[in-house]
């Protein structure tokens, strides 16, 4: 198993994903605790936007300067999901100011059916989806909507 | 349907398209340029759309206090959250990282029992075992990711 490439490939991602899924549960905790102090929701967003960009491009500025720049189709791409995110995050935010954060995330746990339906219609050809993993993303949402529900 | 429901599903579309054309655009650049990119233009319409509802003035409102915490979060949603999560998408391919970051909430619970000290009722427990098999369903199945 260690010995396959793309099993260890997919083995790294996982980690990678479930080190930012715990970055993101604190960043909503914390964005519940700002919000609910009164905080305008979309200023708190778009500062939090501002000192991440600050962060990304003082860590990546070398590593910026030396690669590849954003030509052909990437750059529409990489705009639409800066659009998409902005009213995601504008949205979740102005939520959390409306609801408590054991409301709010658990409907967020339905994001990675959103993203199947974008999966067939955008990467048809790169990515596939197969019963099994659509029935093991269901029963994560169904899932996360019980805890939803019980708190 | 109240608006805070309405929103966070909302949000819920906006970061499940948002993942898929993240996958897209990382055909063509690395993960570090694009999440440059895209914080880059989430600060933009965010600070448009701020400045319009809620005026320039509001910015000045946030006490310090709070502007360390949001810089805490800044550092924890777009280093070590979204670019993490973007290298995982590259690697693991939208398929397998989306459901595993829905799973987001079982965490959020874990730490509540762990720093709160709150009591899981048995409603949440069955939820939590739900996700678990879940992703246990989802890890077997690896052979999908075709890029």
């Amino acid at each position: 198993m260690a010995g396959n490439p793309d099993t260890r490939r997919i083995t790294i991602g996982l980690v990678f994903t479930v080190l930012a899924m715990l970055s993101f549960v604190t960043v909503g905790l914390l964005a519940n605790h700002l919000v609910d102090r009164g905080n305008p929701p979309v200023v708190v967003a778009s500062y939090e936007a501002l000192f991440g960009l600050a962060l990304t491009l003082g860590i990546r500025a070398r590593g910026l300067r030396s690669g590849r720049s954003p030509v052909g189709s990437g750059l529409g791409w990489m705009l639409g999901a800066g659009v998409l995110f902005a009213l995601a995050s504008g949205s979740f935010y102005t939520a959390l100011a409306r609801l408590d954060y054991s409301v709010a995330a658990p409907i967020t746990g339905a994001v990675p059916l959103v993203s199947y339906v974008f999966v067939l219609l955008l990467l048809r050809g790169y990515e596939r989806l197969t019963l099994r993993v659509v029935f093991g993303a269901t029963l994560v949402v169904a899932g996360v909507g019980l805890i939803g529900v019980a708190n | 349907m109240s608006l805070g429901i309405l929103l966070a599903i909302v949000a819920t579309l906006g970061w499940g398209a948002g993942d898929v054309f993240v996958r897209r655009a990382m055909f063509a650049v690395s993960p570090e340029l694009v999440v440059v990119v895209v914080v880059g233009m989430v600060a933009a319409v965010l600070g448009i759309v701020a400045v319009s509802t809620e005026g320039v003035a509001a910015f000045g409102s946030v006490e310090l206090a709070a502007l360390g915490t949001i810089a805490v979060m800044g550092a924890l949603a777009w280093v070590t959250g979204n670019l993490f999560y973007f290298h995982g998408l590259r690697r693991a391919g939208v398929t397998l990282a989306a459901p595993i970051l829905g799973a987001a909430p079982l965490f959020a619970i874990a730490l509540a029992v762990v720093f709160a000290g709150e009591r899981p009722n048995l409603l949440t427990v069955v939820g939590a075992f739900v996700v678990v098999i879940g992703v246990a369903v989802i890890l077997t199945d690896r052979n999908r990711v075709l890029r």
